[in-house]
């Protein structure tokens, strides 16, 4: 009988990308292992379900073709993470620069020149949700992700430490501008 | 006094924004039926490629060659089109047909469609040329000789 993805031990999921193994069916382990949360992290910096699967494809086979160098010291999750992260980022700012130029066109024509953020899809409820969502979806790029890592995922300092390879201290002075952030809007709009 | 460490994101989160920590976090759905399905499938699609990469045909690596092939037969065709055209075959045929004429024939000729003066030209070219060329210097025997040959009715005619 075969055994349910989530059973799968990360050792199993490596062995198959080992020379006597099957990458195919490692693979295939390791998606159904890791990819709902690994979703919802990339959802979270992209907000939107378009984004975020182009995202997720991506970094799946990005991991396909570099796991021969993964070193097991670190832990299998990490290294996702780290590689959808910086794919997720890698969007975002291309987004970004997308969004400029055509705001820049916009500009010659009706002078605007604030960006609007884009509000996230899947949210349901009141204003205040909606205003949540759209003052995330303005935060840059790292701040975003350190704000969501934190607020959403509820993840340790320590912990965002060492997915994102930068100092504690930082990632607390980047929760906290974003926090202060946020909360401006919010009150901006409401 | 400031905490310096937080317990846990809920109580730090409380202290630097209460409005925020107020707030019902965004909820992020997971997509449907399918979705993971179609991911997996398209990244399964591409690492299958690059395990089995599809070797390049022949006919894409013989392209380079069979399109100097075809300038090169472009321009010896053209080059033959070129040479045959200069050298035609009519100019030829033409020539091997004067050589058919009679002298009479070209005298008759000659004296319906030539005044005097353009006669004179072409003797006096034709003394030049010989005289130039050197291997026709002609004495007035020889001169004698050859108007001998010629038809006399058609001297008579050209002059």
């Amino acid at each position: 009988m075969a055994l349910a993805h989530s059973q799968y031990e990360d050792e199993d999921i490596l062995n198959q990308f080992a020379p006597a193994g099957n990458p195919e069916l490692g693979l295939r382990w390791l998606m159904n292992k890791y990819q709902e949360p690994l979703y919802v992290h990339v959802f979270g910096m992209m907000g939107n379900q378009a984004d975020a699967s182009d995202v997720l494809q991506n970094s799946f086979i990005k991991v396909f073709r570099y796991i021969g160098k993964f070193e097991r010291q670190a832990k299998l999750y990490t290294w996702l993470y780290r590689i959808a992260t910086n794919e997720a980022l890698t969007a975002l700012k291309k987004r970004q620069r997308t969004a400029t130029v055509s705001l820049e066109h916009r500009a010659d024509d009706a002078d605007q020149t604030e960006v609007q953020p884009i509000a996230h899809e899947s949210v349901d409820g009141d204003r205040a949700q909606a205003l949540l969502s759209a003052a995330i979806d303005g935060l840059p790029p790292k701040q975003k992700q350190v704000f969501w890592m934190r607020y959403y995922e509820e993840k340790s300092y320590q912990e965002m430490s060492e997915l994102l390879e930068t100092s504690i201290g930082a990632l607390k002075a980047s929760y906290h501008h974003a926090v202060k952030k946020v909360e401006d809007y919010i009150k901006s709009q409401g | 006094m400031k905490k310096e460490y937080h317990t846990t994101p809920q109580e730090e989160l409380a202290e630097l924004s209460p409005l925020l920590a107020q707030l019902k976090k965004p909820k992020v759905s997971l997509p449907g039926n399918g979705f993971f399905e179609g991911i997996q499938h398209n990244v399964l699609a591409k690492a299958q490629a690059e395990l089995n990469p599809i070797p390049v045909r022949p006919l894409y690596r013989l392209q380079k060659w069979v399109a100097l092939a075809a300038v090169f037969t472009a321009i010896l065709g053209f080059a033959l089109w070129t040479f045959n055209d200069s050298s035609s075959p009519t100019t030829n045929n033409n020539l091997s047909d004067l050589e058919q004429v009679s002298d009479a024939e070209i005298a008759a000729y000659l004296a319906l469609n030539m005044d005097l003066g353009e006669a004179e030209l072409l003797l006096a070219e034709e003394l030049e040329l010989s005289e130039n060329d050197g291997t026709l210097l002609l004495d007035d025997a020889s001169i004698e000789n050859y108007l001998h040959e010629v038809d006399a009715d058609a001297i008579e005619l050209f002059f």
